[in-house]
């Protein structure tokens, strides 16, 4: 069984969350206009602490520029593939 | 220039209700709060936007009476703060800010005092984890009880032996009214109170407050009298606004439920019963008719919603979780 890439264990952890229509969305589409028009505001702020737990990787908002990096699922993919890259890097120098 | 601050308290739906705070009254509470806890405040940041009393008056007029400057953040729209300011720091937290403290914290404690002020609804359930790492000699927390119609009336200091049952304490310039013995609604007298537009001036303003009077100064909070939550500090009137919906949507069988929420604190969950209408439909109903009131956590099409003897969805109070009021496994 090929095991899921980040993208496809982004949209699956965002439905749980947000509904059958993740699945559907376009990667470069605005999250934020998604959310948008169904959810609250902190809903963005929700889907950053799924991605968190999802990953096991932590989001520092006040370093992290969380309004480019989670505006589209593309950018989330990349934001996620960096950290999870620096995770091992910090591992391998321990 | 206006000499008072008209604020409005519209719940979800209903006419909404407009109260006036005089810039006399503002002045005072900001005075009350930054002499008693931050008398030498070199910055404030507040997490509570000016639109709201909170905001306003300890945001605003806080930034006045204390001379220091004021930063207006926001963690849902992604507005953080600069930490480049000097001297003692005071956080003005709304529920959602506690995401976002251990962060900020860890980077302010260092070289800096800092006093975090939590109000416009209760704690979010980690707060007392967050309070037992930070709290110390540098760094305090003060939780306010307050609404628009009366400014602050009480306070608890936390530290790390506080717990969610602590007693309030009442500010100066506030009396209890009610009187001692059973739970009973909040009732306080104070210079402070609103005075609703069109009305004569109250000296004095019944809350949605549960209390349990303790002493002359003292109470334990209980909860609240009515269906009022308050969503990340914005009211929602949870028995309204599901009338309001069930009837616009022809659906009898659907009740807002209160649950609680590590983000905001307090939150809501919609449940209905109809073999016609879709969660989608649901939602839809809140931008036609009701595009400001805060969203529910999730929308839920449940096979069952219990019934009172007269047909409608149980009191909202009856529920203490979705789980509890649907049978339904979540």
């Amino acid at each position: 069984m090929n095991t899921p890439s980040i993208e496809q264990r982004i949209r699956h952890t965002l439905e749980q969350l947000l509904g059958a229509e993740v699945a559907n969305l376009d990667r470069h589409a605005s999250f934020r206009d998604f959310i948008g028009e169904r959810f609250d505001s902190l809903m963005a702020v929700e889907v950053i602490t799924a991605i968190e737990q999802c990953f096991e990787i932590e989001v520092d908002y006040l370093s992290d520029d969380v309004r480019f990096w989670f505006e589209t699922l593309d950018k989330m993919q990349r934001f996620v593939a960096q950290k999870l890259e620096d995770q091992l890097t910090l591992q391998a120098s321990v | 220039m206006s000499q008072h601050q008209l604020f409005q308290t519209s719940g979800s739906s209903g006419a909404p209700r407009h109260w006036l705070r005089s810039h006399a009254q503002m002045a005072c509470e900001a005075r009350l709060i930054y002499q008693r806890w931050a008398a030498d405040a070199g910055e404030i940041i507040s997490f509570a936007p000016a639109s709201h009393s909170y905001g306003k008056i300890l945001g605003e007029f806080g930034a006045s009476v204390s001379g220091a400057p004021v930063q207006f953040c926001s963690l849902e729209q992604q507005q953080l703060p600069r930490l480049d300011g000097t001297g003692h720091c005071v956080i003005l937290a709304i529920a959602s800010t506690w995401r976002l403290l251990p962060g900020l914290l860890a980077r302010l404690v260092g070289n800096r005092q800092v006093l975090v002020l939590h109000s416009a609804s209760s704690l979010p359930p980690d707060a007392l984890a967050i309070v037992q790492r930070f709290a110390g000699p540098k760094v305090r927390f003060v939780e306010l009880l307050g609404s628009t119609e009366t400014g602050a009336m009480a306070f608890r200091q936390l530290d790390g032996q506080s717990t969610a049952d602590q007693p309030w304490t009442l500010l100066d310039d506030v009396d209890l009214l009610t009187p001692a013995g059973q739970p009973a609604p909040l009732e306080v007298a104070s210079p402070r109170i609103a005075c609703e537009q069109g009305q004569a001036t109250a000296a004095s303003h019944r809350c949605d407050d549960l209390i349990q009077p303790l002493d002359a100064r003292h109470f334990q909070w209980l909860g609240r009298v009515s269906s009022l939550i308050k969503v990340n500090g914005l009211r929602v009137d949870l028995a309204r606004l599901g009338s309001e919906l069930s009837s616009h949507l022809g659906c009898p069988a659907l009740a807002c439920v209160p649950v609680r929420d590590a983000l905001r604190a307090e939150a809501y969950e919609l449940l209905f019963c109809s073999s016609s209408l879709t969660e989608r439909e649901v939602l839809g109903a809140f931008t036609e008719l009701l595009p400001a009131t805060p969203r529910p956590l999730a929308v839920r099409r449940v096979a069952h919603l219990p019934l009172s003897a007269t047909g409608k969805p149980q009191p909202w109070a009856a529920a203490s979780s979705v789980k509890e009021y649907t049978d339904a496994t979540r």
